[in-house]
């Protein structure tokens, strides 16, 4: 299970992601629910946030994608994502608790995350993974999944 | 040249100095990739758990060689062990295409359970990587579950004599230079060379970073890709053992690749199990392929084995232990007249903004020159651009006529650093 989180802590508190999806499984039991014809949801929103720990002296470095039904499928029952990388797309799909994906990115000591070449280095390579979400409606099948959306992207 | 040459139309792979019978098992759960262990190691073990050993991998000592379940080693490959240097690696770890670990000349080699070598790294002499660990620093501890543990050394990096702990990393073309510990918690940063402990574990120095949740989550998701490889190559080669040689197919039978496609050399489709290099699933070459053959060197891997289209235009010249990896969703392009040094290292992988725009994909203009151990992610060369020896551009657009100086690190457009070693 890996750990993407919905809920955030207090603004300048450091991310906490140790429990955030609620099952995996590889994807043959995904699909093995059956993937209807129709619209894959789409990304509503990507944002990147520094938070700031002046007390503690450091930083982090916070992405979140959330992703929207397509009209029709309001009533989607639940949500999943899988994760893309630079060597390919991982077999297990994750549970996500909401329809957002929420990941550190970066940290790193001082309070000046911009200055921090850390940052720079964390960021390329967070750009090495992606996801695609989709969603389960309540009879258990599944939408298509969305389009890979690359971990650090905004829009 | 790093390597000699070998020949890659053997049966199995290239296994050196094991002339005796071989002792497979050092353990249960351990298969030593002697004869009779390649390329399925062990060979009657269940698809489930074989690790996959690609018929060009190059083991020596292979006796003192031991090697985990379910893991992956990817073409050319070299594995160097004695009695007095073995080597392990663990569970559901992988070695990718062009990986040395070379433990001659000093006490050996342990690569622990879940750690992947990516393309072009290298591990030498008395080292270790993802066996020992330390408490992770307050601020990771406080803010990234690890899970099970894992351990990323990126394209063209080294581990040299040291000791590279569980939830650590080393980034592109970055090295750990002997007697050195890099502790839990840390990545070097790309392209910087660790001499010290005091490096190793101080981001202050600007040598490393600290480790956090996306760098977890990747490296899952790799173990999981190359575990699934595992399984279809071991699938592939016990239905048609032929079919894991030379230019031929990728094995689909993936939940990300489910067909098997050949390459295409001059629009024509075909297998050419006998090659001396791998050009793996569908990859559209310009070349014919006498034409591709004459221009190319040795132990040149070209995998595209995760689903989309690789296209390559007519070569000028293409060095020995070239590497290129294609990947579903972030296919690559490669112009005309490219001329590729040796151990020059080409990756796909998309650079999405948002949704809804055209993916970025990884694009080599015509006339673009890459330097000997060279490595281009994610990023457009613009035409007739020059990237010079150990550089490495990631995530960028390079414009047409760019010079990048040898041993410099380009990151989003900007000029990273050197490559300090």
């Amino acid at each position: 299970m890996t750990a993407l989180l919905r809920s955030r802590g207090p603004a300048a508190a450091l991310l906490t992601l140790a429990a955030g999806l609620t099952g995996c499984s590889p994807a043959s039991e995904g699909e093995m629910r059956g993937t209807l014809a129709g619209p894959a949801p789409v990304l509503a929103s990507a944002t990147l946030t520094d938070d700031v720990d002046p007390a503690a002296g450091s930083w982090s470095t916070t992405w979140e994608a959330c992703f929207d039904p397509s009209p029709g499928e309001e009533h989607l029952e639940r949500w999943e994502v899988r994760a893309v990388t630079a060597e390919g797309v991982s077999p297990r799909v994750e549970e996500l608790p909401g329809r957002c994906v929420e990941l550190q990115l970066a940290q790193g000591p001082g309070t000046a995350p911009a200055d921090d070449p850390g940052r720079t280095a964390a960021l390329a390579d967070a750009a090495s993974l992606g996801y695609q979400a989709r969603g389960v409606r309540s009879d258990g099948s599944v939408t298509p999944w969305s389009e890979p959306v690359v971990a650090g992207s905004v829009g | 040249m790093r390597r000699a040459l070998l020949t890659g139309s053997a049966a199995t792979a290239v296994v050196v100095g094991t002339l005796t019978p071989a002792l497979a098992q050092t353990d249960e759960r351990r298969c030593s990739p002697t004869r009779e262990n390649v390329p399925v190691c062990s060979t009657d073990g269940s698809v489930a758990t074989a690790t996959f050993l690609d018929p060009t991998v190059t083991v020596t000592g292979a006796r003192h060689v031991g090697l985990g379940q379910r893991g992956y080693v990817g073409p050319f490959a070299e594995l160097h062990a004695t009695r007095h240097a073995p080597i392990s690696v663990g569970a559901s770890s992988n070695v990718q295409d062009n990986v040395l670990l070379d433990a001659r000349g000093g006490s050996g080699i342990r690569v622990g359970d879940r750690v992947i070598l990516a393309h072009g790294s290298s591990v030498r002499g008395s080292a270790s990587v993802g066996i020992e660990s330390s408490p992770l620093p307050p601020q990771v501890a406080g803010t990234v579950d690890t899970l099970e543990g894992s351990v990323f050394l990126s394209f063209g990096s080294e581990v040299d004599g040291a000791t590279v702990e569980i939830d650590s990393g080393v980034s592109a073309l970055a090295r750990v230079a002997p007697g050195v510990t890099l502790p839990s918690g840390f990545l070097v940063l790309p392209g910087k060379n660790v001499t010290t402990d005091a490096e190793a574990s101080d981001p202050a120095l600007g040598k490393v970073r600290y480790l956090t949740q996306a760098d977890v989550a990747f490296n899952e998701a790799v173990i999981h890709v190359n575990e699934s490889l595992a399984r279809a190559y071991t699938e592939l080669y016990r239905e048609d053992p032929g079919a894991v040689h030379g230019v031929n197919l990728d094995p689909g039978h993936t939940e990300f690749n489910p067909d098997a496609d050949l390459p295409s050399f001059a629009g024509d489709e075909q297998a050419r199990p006998d090659s001396r290099n791998r050009v793996i699933g569908d990859v559209d070459l310009a070349d014919t392929y006498d034409r591709f053959t004459q221009r190319t060197g040795e132990r040149i891997a070209i995998r595209a084995d995760e689903g989309e289209p690789f296209v390559v235009g007519h070569v000028d010249e293409m060095d020995d232990d070239v590497v290129f990896h294609a990947l579903e969703h972030t296919d690559v392009h490669v112009g005309d007249d490219v001329r590729y040094g040796e151990g020059a290292i080409v990756h796909g992988g998309g650079r999405v903004v948002v949704e809804g725009q055209p993916e970025e994909q990884t694009v080599v203009g015509d006339r673009v020159r890459l330097g000997d151990g060279s490595v281009v992610f994610r990023s457009t060369i613009g035409d007739g651009a020059r990237i010079g020896d150990r550089s490495g551009v990631v995530g960028t657009d390079l414009p047409a006529g760019t010079v990048v100086p040898p041993d410099t690190i380009v990151l989003n457009g900007e000029v990273f650093g050197a490559v300090e070693w």
